[in-house]
């Protein structure tokens, strides 16, 4: 028995001769107005980088060709169309809604962060001396205190000179963003992880309000990606 | 990832960390199976650690502010 595979959602079939993973074609699956973009697996994929850029190039390809679809998270594979189609058409009108809303955006990755000034002392207290404890409380147990202290506020300091970075990116960049999404870089408290959801035919005044920015803000360390397909909008 | 040239190489595994990020990360779930287990979760953001460490060094080496091309 073969599984099906699941790479996009969209209201038309995959261009003809499109392949994806394993050699395998991208078919499509008509399912009450929307169209599941599979192909015939007989296991889910491990998630090994040949693959997920197989998974991404199949997605590529049809926005690529014009097609509005949604990207679907690697690995989301049935052992058959019972199993798969369902839970598709569970979501079927806010999956249409969702087409309907991304029809011609791609995603912009932002990653920022705000190094503090020279003129700040930037400490995060971990290389502070222990000082002696005249009430005879043991001194390590003291100092470790407060060098914790003095890290959550170097911390505190951190994320808020991020946070206020990225709003005064947000302004900058004004309407061109259609939504945008804050993430966390892991337990960084000083990096943020921006997704910004833009019309492709405002790309470019992206990039250009992007250099507005980055002239205005000189101390903000930017690392760009993009564009992608929407996969940080789906929902 | 140690040893790799600054430059386009860091672009490039720049480029991937976002990639994999992406298609394992984000997206329409629909059979709700978990393919990534917590562990390849944590390497992916030691990826992305290990390349911004790799960027901040070559800076400070090199005395000057190195920034991708947009986009």
């Amino acid at each position: 028995m073969r599984g099906v595979y699941l790479y996009a959602i969209a209201r038309e079939p995959p261009p003809a001769g499109l392949m994806g993973l394993r050699d395998t074609p991208v078919e499509g699956l008509a399912a009450a107005g929307l169209v599941l973009w599979v192909s015939r697996l007989p296991s889910a994929p491990k998630p090994a980088l040949n693959d997920i850029q197989g998974h991404n190039g199949v997605i590529e390809s049809g926005l690529g060709a014009g097609v509005d679809l949604l990207p679907v998270r690697f690995g989301q594979w049935a052992p058959g169309t019972e199993e798969l189609t369902p839970r598709v058409l569970e979501r079927r009108e806010s999956f249409l809604k969702r087409l309907e809303e991304l029809a011609g955006t791609r995603e912009l990755g932002v990653r920022l962060t705000c190094p503090a000034d020279g003129t700040e002392h930037e400490s995060d207290g971990s290389e502070a001396p222990v000082p002696v404890d005249g009430a005879g409380e043991a001194p390590s147990g003291r100092a470790y205190l407060e060098r914790l202290a003095r890290r959550v506020k170097h911390s505190e300091k951190a994320g808020a000179r991020v946070r206020a970075a990225a709003e005064r990116l947000r302004a900058t960049l004004g309407e061109v963003v259609r939504e945008e999404r804050v993430d966390p870089v892991g337990p960084r408290p000083d990096w943020l992880n921006l997704a910004h959801l833009v019309h492709s035919s405002q790309l470019s005044e992206y990039r250009d309000r992007l250099e507005i920015f980055r002239a205005e803000n000189p101390e903000v360390r930017l690392l760009l990606s993009g564009p992608w397909p929407p996969y940080s909008f789906v929902t | 990832m140690a040893g790799h040239e600054i430059g386009l190489a860091l672009e490039e595994e720049l480029t991937l960390v976002e990639l994999v990020n992406r298609v394992l990360d984000r997206g329409v779930v629909v059979t709700g199976e978990v393919v990534v287990s917590v562990a390849d979760v944590d390497l992916l953001f030691l990826g992305l650690q290990v390349v911004l460490t790799s960027v901040e060094s070559a800076e400070r080496r090199s005395g000057r502010q190195w920034l991708p091309p947009a986009g």
